[in-house]
């Protein structure tokens, strides 16, 4: 049975969440409608309440009051003492530590997990295909490393075959390597099964490279809500120091200039705008998109257009705000057909250049400042 | 004659040890789970009330179970109206008096289990679909065999090894309810030592080999899940 034609888990997963959960010293509140397409990252500090909220829809943490809603199907409302248990919500969870059971080999934890499954979508080997286990499956699971784990775990979780799959911190135990091999891996399942997923993470490298859709967490409440580049281009700086210096975009590859090591992207900007950028990140087919970041410090200002220069990527925007990050440097938040690029330059520039908001500008960065992991 | 007697006893005792450590697995069990997952005061009594047999002497509890037992106690009048005979002075009085006795031995080892295993592995089972009884009996009880023989185990030894209890409530019945430390006893008062000798060895030996075999599985798992690289 092909995946593609077989599978059909619905695109329109609507997630309404009005609900309260209260500790000694932590309250998290929701009151939030999130139409579940494509991955959508819940972002936030270690304590901003993001793994609750994710057990509170999987059905694991029952202690939240008021209602949660899943495609017009309540699984809970405590106000009528309703409340669906976990095994029977069709939801997928990916633990941190990946809870593999130790009393069963690799392939017997995959068996555990198709043998209740009801339906019979996803063979177990299209899965073990799929999410490349097939040498560890007489493995003990206490002997695999870290990555692996997570693949087990991950398959694992396929093979109950959720409508929404919950993945709370899967690679937060992962080193850099398998972090992004773990990061296209799951990007691939996405594809291929069309499953919402939400991924919880306090990494905006992994959310920037997985989500779609961002939510932000802080003190048990959302603060933000949006299109993965519009949100974590717009980050307030107290939330992260290590973001609000890049500038996070979709590229698509266009063309490869083979003679001279160059990429054609092309950058389509949220008022539909389109633009060539130039790169060179050569690896990639054609007509991929790319998710890429561009760090503040790259990128350059002037107030004239830009004639001839060895810099290749020179692009029109108005400021939109100035932000004094110090006593040397400012932050310039430059809106280029709708999409916010951040810029870091010293204040003496600001001055120097007498840069306001609204001021239209020109930003300049080399093809070697678009970066991917 | 006399050989028949003692033959008799180990069979009693076996026969009384099996049937109590089976009760107690089925009782112990669900115990041992609700007290693993409890979080109330209530807890604590209960708790007090299961380990009450490993501190108090056995002739206390034999003496409060023999007044519950007697024809003129509510229990025990409704036990003789229901089957015609005295709970006290038979088997199941003894068996009774055993599986509390030998209760805390069984839900102990079985709680600390269920705590140290915790929900992690539970609740990943209820994300595959699994239900409840379906997740104690193909994680839990997998996860936890090794303590499951050892409170089997100590069940049985700590009812073979039964004396004040049986004594108190069971009385000296051939066949019915007298056990191995009875039979003993009552060799020592009528100073037939080499009998004695006989019985006390036996159960030694036996108690010896029990225990260093419940010890060894333990090592055993210990050892394979360390040599899995699990701490």
């Amino acid at each position: 049975m092909s995946l593609n034609s077989e599978l059909n888990f619905n695109l329109e997963l609507n997630l309404e969440l009005n609900l309260e959960l209260s500790y000694p010293n932590f309250t998290l509140q929701c009151q939030h409608s999130l139409n579940l397409e494509g991955i959508t990252g819940i972002l936030g500090h270690s304590g901003s309440g993001k793994t609750s909220l994710l057990r509170i829809i999987a059905g694991l943490n029952k202690n939240a009051t008021g209602t949660v809603k899943l495609k017009e199907k309540l699984l809970q409302n405590s106000d009528h003492k309703q409340f669906i248990k976990a095994e029977l919500r069709d939801i997928g969870f990916v633990f941190q530590d990946a809870r593999l059971f130790p009393h069963l080999n690799v392939f017997g934890n995959l068996e555990f997990a198709a043998r209740r499954c009801p339906n019979s979508n996803l063979t177990i080997n299209e899965v073990i295909e799929l999410t490349n286990i097939k040498h560890l499956l007489q493995q003990h699971v206490e002997l695999l490393s870290a990555g692996e784990k997570q693949r087990v775990a991950i398959a694992r979780a396929l093979l109950a075959e959720p409508k929404l799959l919950l993945l709370d911190e899967p690679l937060s135990a992962l080193d850099n390597k398998a972090r992004s091999e773990m990061v296209k891996l799951l990007r691939a399942i996405h594809q291929r099964l069309s499953l919402p997923m939400i991924y919880v993470s306090h990494s905006i490298v992994e959310i920037q490279q997985l989500a779609d859709q961002v939510v932000v967490m802080e003190n048990g409440k959302i603060i933000q809500h949006g299109h993965v580049h519009q949100v974590l281009n717009n980050l307030n700086t107290s939330i992260s120091d290590e973001f609000s210096s890049q500038t996070s975009l979709t590229l698509k590859v266009k063309q490869h200039l083979i003679n001279f090591g160059l990429t054609q992207l092309d950058f389509q900007a949220p008022n539909s705008g389109r633009v060539n950028l130039y790169s060179n990140l050569q690896r990639q087919a054609l007509n991929t998109p790319l998710r890429c970041y561009i760090l503040a410090s790259d990128i350059s200002i002037s107030t004239e257009q830009p004639e001839l220069s060895s810099i290749m990527n020179s692009l029109a925007g108005q400021i939109t705000d100035i932000i004094r990050l110090n006593k040397n440097a400012a932050l310039v938040k430059v809106d280029v057909l709708g999409h916010i690029f951040s810029v870091n330059i010293t204040r003496y520039s600001v001055e120097r250049l007498r840069l306001a908001k609204q001021d239209n500008v020109y930003i300049q960065f080399k093809a070697s400042a678009i970066r991917s992991y | 004659m006399e050989n028949y007697n003692e033959w008799l006893a180990l069979a009693t005792t076996l026969k009384l040890a099996a049937i109590t450590t089976i009760i107690l697995l089925l009782i112990g069990t669900p115990l041992a789970w609700y007290l693993s997952k409890v979080k109330s005061r209530f807890k604590v009594l209960l708790e007090a009330l299961v380990a009450l047999p490993l501190v108090l002497p056995p002739t206390v509890l034999g003496f409060y179970l023999l007044i519950l037992f007697s024809p003129t106690s509510i229990p025990g009048k409704f036990f003789q109206d229901v089957t015609g005979s005295s709970l006290a002075f038979s088997f199941t009085g003894i068996l009774i008096g055993s599986v509390i006795y030998s209760l805390p031995f069984v839900v102990q080892p079985l709680q600390k289990a269920f705590e140290q295993l915790g929900d992690n592995l539970s609740e990943a089972g209820s994300m595959l679909g699994a239900k409840g009884l379906d997740r104690f009996f193909n994680i839990t009880v997998p996860m936890t065999k090794a303590s499951f023989i050892t409170a089997a185990s100590l069940g049985f030894a700590h009812t073979v090894g039964e004396f004040g209890v049986v004594l108190m409530i069971g009385g000296n019945i051939p066949g019915e309810t007298r056990v191995l430390s009875i039979a003993l006893f009552d060799h020592v008062e009528a100073l037939n030592y080499s009998t004695a000798h006989w019985l006390a060895g036996s159960l030694l030996i036996a108690s010896v080999v029990l225990l260093a075999l419940i010890y060894l599985l333990n090592f055993q798992s210990e050892k394979k899940v360390k040599a899995r690289g699990v701490v």
